[in-house]
């Protein structure tokens, strides 16, 4: 509170960077635990589970292929009607070494920094879609806060609009392992049902997610307090909780 | 200079290094329930009850800003709060057992109590935080400072006094 804020800054990446060697190493230590029990598997076992990933990897080679073939069409229809082109992403894939997630912030550190180029706001995913936005970078790793995260606020959409959205974490009080956050500005026009709930995806809207990744479930929407729009609880998939690596989206600059 | 005066502050420093390790361990497993464990106070107790007040406040500063760097707490929040600490339980130690009892930790549950609070207040001011998940965030941390304290400070008067270092030293306490 006292000391100024150059000198602050330093003391504190000083001591975070003293710290994240010991975090890391704890991580390996919990990746060593998981290999040896890993080896417990029968070779019955192993050889099951590799004729499945076989068969997934087909799949994702045909899907990649069928993707490749849409970029060059999207391509070729933007250059007809000189549309600028959409900002292009790299996948930075990094091992979760901390977690952090209490009543009062929801974050991750990953075992990528600035050595990888991370840039800070940059977003971060998973297979199940949105994990959160990078909040700080070190040398070796970064501090990623989750979209679960009382102070995360984002714009999505709901899948088949165009209208945006935005979400914010929240606590429940209700359910402490599901992960929950709300949902708001949604218009008046648009109507969920728990039979019929509307799907969250990101929004290119910001430059930080491409449109379309998952986001989350909302069952209920209720009129806001001015009355002009609608807002509701959205449920992320519990799987946020238990991230073991995620993807952080390194924005691919022109030239 | 003895270098062996500055062993209490060692102990001190590295049993607070390991603790802070431990309890990273603990969140990161306590994470799948949203519920993370803060225990300030289980930092301040061998530095408060057993050093001198300066070796108590050089590690009650260095262990507030480390772990100032690692949890995303109000800015200096536990570089601030450490020493205060340190210093209510400095000021009450010569009523206290020095290898823990019920009244040092009962004084620790007071003294962990009080910032939880203060965050749980100042977080609902900031965004709305439902009663119950407080409210289970400070009793999940008071139970376990409940747990490791005594651990805590026991195995740093173990190695003071595997050490060799006579605790109840006026003398050493007062440099």
């Amino acid at each position: 509170m006292f000391l100024p804020i150059a000198i602050k800054r330093s003391l504190d990446d000083a001591f975070y960077e003293f710290q994240a060697p010991s975090w890391e190493a704890e991580s390996r230590i919990r990746e060593l635990q998981d290999y040896w029990s890993d080896r417990t598997y029968t070779h019955g076992q192993l050889i099951q589970q590799g004729r499945d990933i076989s068969r997934l990897c087909a799949v994702y080679r045909l899907k990649s292929d069928e993707n490749a073939t849409l970029r060059e069409e999207n391509k070729r229809l933007e250059g007809l009607l000189g549309l600028q082109g959409q900002p292009g992403f790299r996948y930075e894939v990094a091992r979760v070494i901390h977690r952090q997630m209490g009543t009062w912030w929801h974050e991750l550190t990953v075992r990528k920094g600035l050595d990888h180029d991370i840039p800070e706001g940059a977003g971060v995913v998973y297979s199940g879609g949105v994990v959160g936005k990078v909040r700080k970078v070190y040398p070796g790793t970064c501090v990623i806060r989750l979209v679960t995260s009382p102070n995360f606020r984002m714009v999505a959409t709901l899948q088949g609009d165009t209208r945006p959205l935005f979400i914010q974490g929240w606590q429940d009080d209700k359910q402490f392992v599901i992960p929950v956050g709300r949902v708001r500005n949604v218009p008046i026009s648009l109507k969920v049902t728990p039979e019929d709930p509307g799907i969250l995806v990101s929004s290119r809207l910001g430059g930080v997610f491409p449109s379309g990744l998952h986001i989350g479930t909302v069952h209920n929407l209720e009129q806001s307090a001015n009355g002009l729009f609608q807002e509701g609880a959205v449920q992320y998939p519990s799987a946020l909780y238990h991230l073991h690596e995620v993807a952080i989206l390194v924005p691919i600059l022109p030239n | 200079m003895h270098p062996r005066r500055h062993f209490p502050t060692l102990i001190a420093l590295l049993a607070n290094g390991v603790l802070s390790l431990c309890i990273a361990e603990l969140n990161h497993y306590a994470s799948v329930c949203s519920i993370q464990l803060l225990l300030p106070a289980c930092f301040i107790l061998y530095p408060g009850l057993c050093l001198g007040y300066f070796q108590g406040l050089v590690v009650c500063v260095i262990s507030g800003l480390m772990l100032d760097s690692a949890i995303p707490a109000p800015e200096s929040f536990f570089s601030i709060l450490l020493p205060i600490q340190h210093l209510i339980l400095h000021r009450v130690s010569p009523k206290l057992h020095k290898e823990g009892g019920l009244d040092s930790f009962l004084l620790a549950q007071v003294l962990n109590f009080i910032p939880l609070l203060y965050l749980a207040v100042h977080f609902s001011r900031q965004f709305p935080t439902p009663f119950l998940a407080n409210f289970l965030q400070i009793l999940a941390s008071q139970v376990t400072l409940l747990v490791l304290a005594p651990l805590h400070l026991a195995s740093q008067v173990a190695l003071s006094s595997y050490l060799g270092i006579d605790l109840n030293d006026e003398e050493a306490r007062a440099l």
